[in-house]
């Protein structure tokens, strides 16, 4: 669950951050040379039944994809070795396997890589995200279709393209920093996702499809940003989202045979064309009738908010 | 993989088996003043090697592959052998070398140790370049016999004989690249010995249904392989080909080189783990993701409507407004942590900041200089301290009193700011009325100024970059200002003893007849407010 207070609680977090890098100089290094090096790492499936990966990316153009080919996982990483450091680590507890990646200015940026407790279930902050970005740097994600998939992945800057379509992903952890996001399951995802969590930073952020990825829990907290949030697709069984937004805009779009109440407190304002206000709440025509149903809690600091229904 | 590190400390050695005995187009010896004998030479296919006796080592094309004793009986042999042919026409030198080889296998079994191994290893050398057939070098692991081409596995152009054990390529100048590639690669494997099989230095190929029973390192040249390689295989250099019945157990790791999987790495068995460095004429592939991306597309049943990733105007504005927020609000937050620090040192220790801020302000350029000379010291001290062992508890003190004494330093120089800040005169009537006379105005109004910049350089984002070079030279201006009075307050911390002692010198007691050089020092400094609350 989201804290109450998320943005105040994000900018205590991250201000320091902020604070110390103007204070020692970290937004005015200058350029170093360049030195291009590709990294790869890529694994066969073998006799795995799940997988996890976490994978922390300072900044650049990051792509993930199903793969097609028999790999487990398939990463590839386009980086300038003066400003950036890959570290790879794998383990593997029973037929599970971890995979964790960082691709950031330093092994100090990010979390402690020789942290033993990475696997156990630690929670991505944004003052966890690297602050260097390698803007010309790139990084390919092929992920197994077959293979039961917990993603979590990190971005600092930049932008990232993540076409999930078609995996098999149990459960989902994005957190930007200063990214451009795109998001789409153009194909109905393989598992159902218990949750789908998403924080972001200042980012222009875009969702499509949404309903393909099968999620019963929807939470999306925005910092700063232009939002999209699209819950086209196959929808199977009903779900809720918990939306928090600081400052920005953020266009919702849900399909016409989805039942929507939205529950909405925050400053900013809410247009939501032939939704009814009951109470509290703001109810769909069809929310009474609809066989799956979206129950969206929406907070909003500043700014607009449109739901799009049909 | 770190048993490849481990296969890679070991030595062996690629005997050709049946191949075509070689002939010698050029040579050239040579014998330098610091003890360097060197035979160099070009065979007909025009490969060029160099065998040299120089410093106690033994090198064959640049890579060591024994020790001898200096005088011993290897060195005056090969001295020998090349005066001899000195001047002689290239086939005279392929006739000395063949018979200097017969030499050292009869040599060697009656020869100390240390050159007897160093003789055996080039008289192996000199069989594989030469092409000459060999018995079994003394001493080998016979994986395979030496008399049978090993099945399945040809090199080029004749087939290549693999012995474990033998005497062949000294990798060890290797270790610290390799150690250096695998601790970046974040490698955890297992260390393993004993699992050699195969060193490459040449080009190679394993044929359908061959089985390397180990590991495989590449040194450089080309392993085309389409059979099995029971084990891992370490590319440093050259290439490594898979074709349609490859198959390789272990993992593939790369630091040098190429890789052609041939369209399915999946006749890796274990991980595939590159880190390799782009020729710097490859330019980086910026963005282009247009070509893999489109091609994951087409198998989308629903095509995906993207809306361009360029982030609107509504959006960059909003961005550039966050993020001047966000470093105005960390002004701010620092701002108050410091004021609230301040005015708690103004309350319990008044007469101790006075001091020092009296100093930072009459006694500027003599802070500094103490400030900046305790900030050099501080780390050769702090070294000292650790490494006499029985000082490290004072060490361990000295590191936060440093860092109490520095914001001690930075809140007394920020009084003495506001207090300079409160003795002038202003024009403006609204200024006027932010003049105040006590130690609390004096912090605050301090801390202000002194984070003002910051606040100023933050709030230029909402321009976003056309306000880039100014802010950047803002915040430049802001930091090196606070640098400069940091050192002065640290300074003026040391020189007052942390405000125990006023150092401030009375000039206007210099006047005064009789008076030392000395004067005014230990008097209180003129700081007293006209409306000291």
């Amino acid at each position: 669950m989201m804290p109450d207070a998320p943005i105040a609680g994000a900018a205590a977090r991250a201000l320091p951050v902020v604070f110390a890098s103007l204070l020692f100089g970290g937004a005015l290094t200058p350029g170093a040379a360049q030195e291009w090096r590709d990294f790869r790492t890529a694994r066969q499936s073998g006799d795995l039944e799940a997988l996890e990966i976490e994978l922390i990316y300072a900044g650049g153009r990051l792509d993930v994809s199903p793969s097609e080919t028999p790999l487990l996982y398939d990463v590839r990483l386009r980086y300038d070795s003066e400003r950036s450091l890959p570290r790879r680590d794998w383990r593997r507890v029973g037929r599970t396997g971890h995979l964790r990646l960082t691709a950031s200015s330093s092994p100090e940026d990010g979390r402690d890589s020789e942290d033993a407790t990475w696997s156990v279930d630690p929670e991505l902050e944004l003052e966890d995200l690297p602050r260097d970005a390698d803007a010309a740097g790139r990084l390919d994600l092929s992920l197994n279709p077959s293979v039961p998939t917990r993603l979590r992945l990190g971005i600092g800057a930049g932008r990232a393209r993540l076409d999930l379509g078609g995996t098999h992903l149990t459960e989902l952890e994005l957190i930007t920093g200063a990214s451009d996001v795109e998001v789409g399951f153009a194909r109905e995802n393989r598992a159902a996702m218990e949750l789908l969590s998403i924080k972001s930073g200042a980012t222009a952020f875009m969702a499509e499809n949404l309903g393909n990825a099968r999620f019963r829990r929807l939470e999306f907290y925005g910092l700063v940003g232009d939002v999209v949030l699209d819950f086209s697709g196959s929808w199977r069984s009903s779900a809720e989202a918990e939306i928090r937004m600081g400052l920005g805009e953020l266009l919702m779009r849900v399909p016409a045979h989805i039942g929507v109440r939205v529950r909405r407190s925050g400053l900013a304002s809410l247009s939501a064309e032939s939704f009814e206000k009951v109470g509290d709440y703001w109810l769909s025509p069809n929310w009474e009738t609809a066989r799956v149903r979206l129950e969206v809690t929406l907070v909003a600091g500043l700014g607009s908010v449109i739901v799009e229904h049909g | 993989m770190r048993r490849a590190l481990a296969f890679l400390s070991c030595f062996a050695v690629a005997l050709p088996v049946g191949a075509q005995e070689v002939g010698i187009a050029g040579a050239a010896i040579t014998f330098s003043a610091v003890g360097r004998a060197e035979l160099w030479f070009e065979l007909e296919s025009g490969t060029e090697h160099r065998l040299r006796f120089e410093g106690e080592t033994v090198e064959v094309d640049g890579i060591g592959i024994g020790s001898y004793a200096e005088r011993g009986g290897l060195e005056s042999a090969w001295r020998d052998f090349l005066r001899e042919h000195a001047g002689e026409d290239a086939s005279a030198v392929r006739s000395g070398l063949v018979e200097f080889r017969r030499f050292l296998e009869e040599w060697s079994s009656s020869a100390e140790a240390a050159d007897g191994d160093a003789a055996r290893a080039l008289a192996g050398r000199i069989d594989a370049i030469l092409g000459l057939a060999a018995p079994a070098p003394a001493g080998a692991a016979p994986a395979l016999p030496a008399a049978e081409p090993a099945p399945g596995i040809s090199g080029q152009p004749g087939p290549m004989q693999i012995v474990p054990g033998g005497l062949g390529f000294d990798v060890t100048g290797e270790l610290d690249r390799l150690r250096d590639a695998l601790g970046r690669l974040g490698d955890s494997g297992e260390f393993t010995e004993g699992r050699l099989a195969m060193i490459v230095h040449g080009d190679y190929e394993v044929l359908a249904e061959a089985t390397i029973p180990g590991d495989v390192a590449i040194l450089d040249g080309t392993l085309r392989l389409d059979g099995d390689v029971d084990g891992d295989i370490l590319l440093l250099d050259g290439a490594l080909v898979l074709d349609g019945g490859a198959r390789v157990r272990g993992d593939v790791l790369q630091v040098g080189g190429e890789i052609d999987f041939g369209g399915d790495a999946s006749r890796v068995e274990g991980e595939i783990l590159s880190d390799i460095r782009l020729t710097p004429s490859e330019p980086p592939a910026r963005a282009a993701p247009d070509v893999p991306a489109v091609q994951r597309v087409e198998s989308f049943e629903a095509p995906m409507r993207m809306r361009s990733a360029q982030p609107g105007l509504g959006s960059r504005i909003a961005r550039n407004f966050g993020r001047a927020a966000e470093g105005v609000i960390a002004a701010g937050c620092a701002f108050m942590v410091f004021a609230a620090l301040g005015l708690l040192l103004v309350y319990f220790g008044r007469r101790r900041l006075e001091t020092v801020s009296d100093t930072v302000r009459l006694e500027f350029a003599r802070s500094f200089a103490m400030g900046l000379a305790g900030e050099v010291l501080f780390l050769p001290v702090l070294l000292v301290l650790t490494v006499l062992i029985i000082t490290i508890p004072v060490a361990l003190f000295l590191v936060p009193a440093m860092a109490l004494a520095g914001v001690f330093g930075y809140l007394a120089a920020a009084h003495a700011g506001g207090e300079i800040f409160a003795r002038r005169r202003f024009r403006s009537e609204w200024l006027e009325r932010l003049r105040r006379s006590n130690s609390y105005y004096y912090v605050v109004s301090g801390l202000a100024l002194l984070m003002l910049p910051f606040a100023a350089g933050a709030a230029l984002w909402v321009l976003g970059g056309a306000a880039d070079f100014v802010r950047g030279l803002i915040l430049s201006v802001a930091m090196v200002g606070t640098w400069i009075v940091v050192t002065a307050g640290f300074g003026s911390v040391l020189l007052t003893r942390g405000g125990g002692r006023s150092v401030v010198i009375d000039w206007s007691a210099d006047s005064a007849p009789g008076d030392g050089a000395s004067a005014g020092a230990g008097t209180d400094p003129p700081s007293t407010p006209p409306d000291d609350a």
